[in-house]
């Protein structure tokens, strides 16, 4: 199962395009558009029903995003069945979004009488239930030609909490922390990336829940918005957990 | 029981057959005869119509296992799959950039693909593979990049540059459809970026258009005033770049 997001933010408006479409399959309209929040505790289960584009897609503009909400596909019976089931913990009620290649939905940023920019986003729930640390190099993405680079860090966590983590600026040469910024569960975070931290060796590095980074850059109404990869896909063989494990347990060191 | 049928259904002549059959199939054929391997994504750059590309990379060996002395071999090929250079660049950071324009590329504008490979000397065993996912920038007349990730695996080399193989993407007997899950309605003009990922002559239709790429060899579609892309052909993942306009501006990612 798949979630989706949207962005909130003053100077962008974004939209996520949900497909009704598995990428090989014909178009299955019994899947609808629902939204999670979280509500007293526990998630909050509600359907869209103003967000059809056209026959194959919902389209959900920056007015039903409030960083906090999250989206996904169901029949109204799967639906039903997870707001039976108390609602405490986030579950896997559809499997409708696992497919290969995996099911994407597109989420686009865009400023007002400028440019736009976009990837093909997912949340897949595998995530939802893992705490961890997240690595990322800063300069993978980031620009220091740009006039704001923005990062937004997606948390979906299986319990409806906003719980604090940290998220550190790591120069990895010098082994010091440059900056410790806090970051919630079950939102999207927004935080401004300083110029002089887009250097080779400064990582970002989470201290107690994983998520997506997304890194958005600005310059001149031109935008660039991508996410970066976690530091296992850079390895294919057998050792890669290990070897990643190993390379975070520095980072711990250092934050420590 | 369980354990042997996983064994028997991962042998390279099952596989083949699963593919064939289009039966649980398996996109990506790790290799297996080299198992300390540098594998590539096919990178597009592209240096026409006012276009510059940013290639941002690690330094994986570097990073992850420590080894100071390793480089990165950068090859670049025209659209016809016809070596234009490479590049060895051999002091790296953790994080690195490199700037493709038609200096770069002995004046040419055009467009193509890349591959990276890393090199070292070092003694890393008998098995380690690794893959550069990298970022692409693309920069129209001077503007900001417009970021997008590593699309498909491609090509691998050796570790010491003494070996190396393409082909990694499957192909199956059936046709197989993927449906690009995005609107394009509403912009100016949508291109559609494809290299041949397969060890195979590749064919391919978008609606009623059909392409035919040899191994190595990509395309840049202009598919104007498409409300929605489906391609089908028989390759297990072939999955384009995606160059959207409107009003000036561009925005590029994978489908």
């Amino acid at each position: 199962m798949n979630f989706f997001f949207g962005i909130n933010n003053s100077i962008l408006n974004s939209k996520i395009t949900i497909p009704r479409f598995q990428n090989n399959k014909p178009t299955k309209k019994d899947y609808k558009v629902y939204q999670l929040k979280i509500n007293n505790k526990k998630w909050e289960i509600n359907n869209l029903n103003d967000v059809v584009l056209s026959d194959n897609f919902y389209q959900i503009d920056s007015s039903a995003s409030d960083n906090g909400n999250i989206f996904c596909l169901a029949t109204k019976d799967e639906a039903l069945q997870f707001k039976e089931s108390n609602s405490s913990k986030l579950i896997n009620f559809s499997n409708y979004t696992d497919t290969h290649p995996d099911f994407r939905a597109n989420l686009q940023v865009s400023i007002k009488g400028g440019g736009f920019s976009s990837y093909q986003s997912e949340y897949p729930f595998r995530m939802v239930t893992n705490k961890g640390s997240m690595l990322t190099a800063l300069s993978s993405l980031c620009n220091r030609s740009a006039d704001k680079n923005i990062l937004f860090l997606k948390n979906i966590y299986e319990l409806p909490i906003h719980d604090e983590f940290n998220v550190f600026f790591v120069n990895l040469k010098t082994k010091s922390v440059l900056k410790r910024e806090v970051a919630a569960t079950n939102l999207t975070n927004e935080i401004i990336i300083e110029k002089d931290f887009i250097t080779p060796e400064v990582f970002l590095f989470t201290d107690k829940y994983i998520g997506v980074p997304i890194f958005c850059s600005i310059k001149n109404k031109h935008i660039s918005l991508e996410h970066t990869h976690p530091p296992h896909e850079y390895i294919m063989s057998a050792d890669k957990f290990k070897v990643v494990s190993e390379l975070k347990k520095e980072f711990n060191a250092i934050i420590n | 029981m369980q354990l042997l049928i996983k064994k028997i259904a991962r042998l390279s002549s099952v596989i083949t057959f699963r593919n064939l059959i289009s039966f649980r199939p398996v996109w990506i054929l790790k290799n297996t005869e080299n198992r300390v391997a540098s594998v590539s994504d096919g990178f597009l750059w592209r240096t026409d119509n006012g276009f510059k590309t940013t290639f941002k990379y690690a330094d994986i060996l570097g990073l992850f296992y420590k080894k100071e002395n390793s480089f990165v071999e950068v090859v670049f090929y025209s659209k016809n799959n016809n070596f234009i250079k490479k590049i060895t660049i051999n002091q790296l950071d953790y994080s690195n950039e490199l700037l493709i324009d038609k200096d770069l590329l002995n004046g040419i504008e055009g467009y193509g693909v890349f591959y990276i490979f890393h090199r070292s000397d070092s003694d890393f065993g008998d098995d380690l593979i690794i893959s550069n996912r990298c970022y692409l920038g693309f920069s129209m007349e001077g503007g900001l990049s417009s970021f997008v990730h590593g699309n498909t695996y491609v090509r691998y080399q050796r570790l010491d540059g003494k070996g190396g193989g393409s082909g990694m993407i499957q192909n199956t007997f059936f046709k197989n459809l993927y449906r690009i899950q995005n609107s394009f309605l509403g912009f100016s003009k949508t291109e559609l970026f494809f290299v041949n990922p397969t060890s195979k002559k590749l064919k391919f239709s978008i609606g009623l258009d059909k392409y035919t790429l040899e191994e190595g060899c990509s395309i840049l579609i202009d598919v104007k005033h498409k409300k929605e892309i489906s391609i089908l052909s028989k390759c297990l993942f072939l999955r384009p770049f995606i160059f959207n306009y409107k009003d000036g501006y561009f925005d590029v990612y994978h489908g």
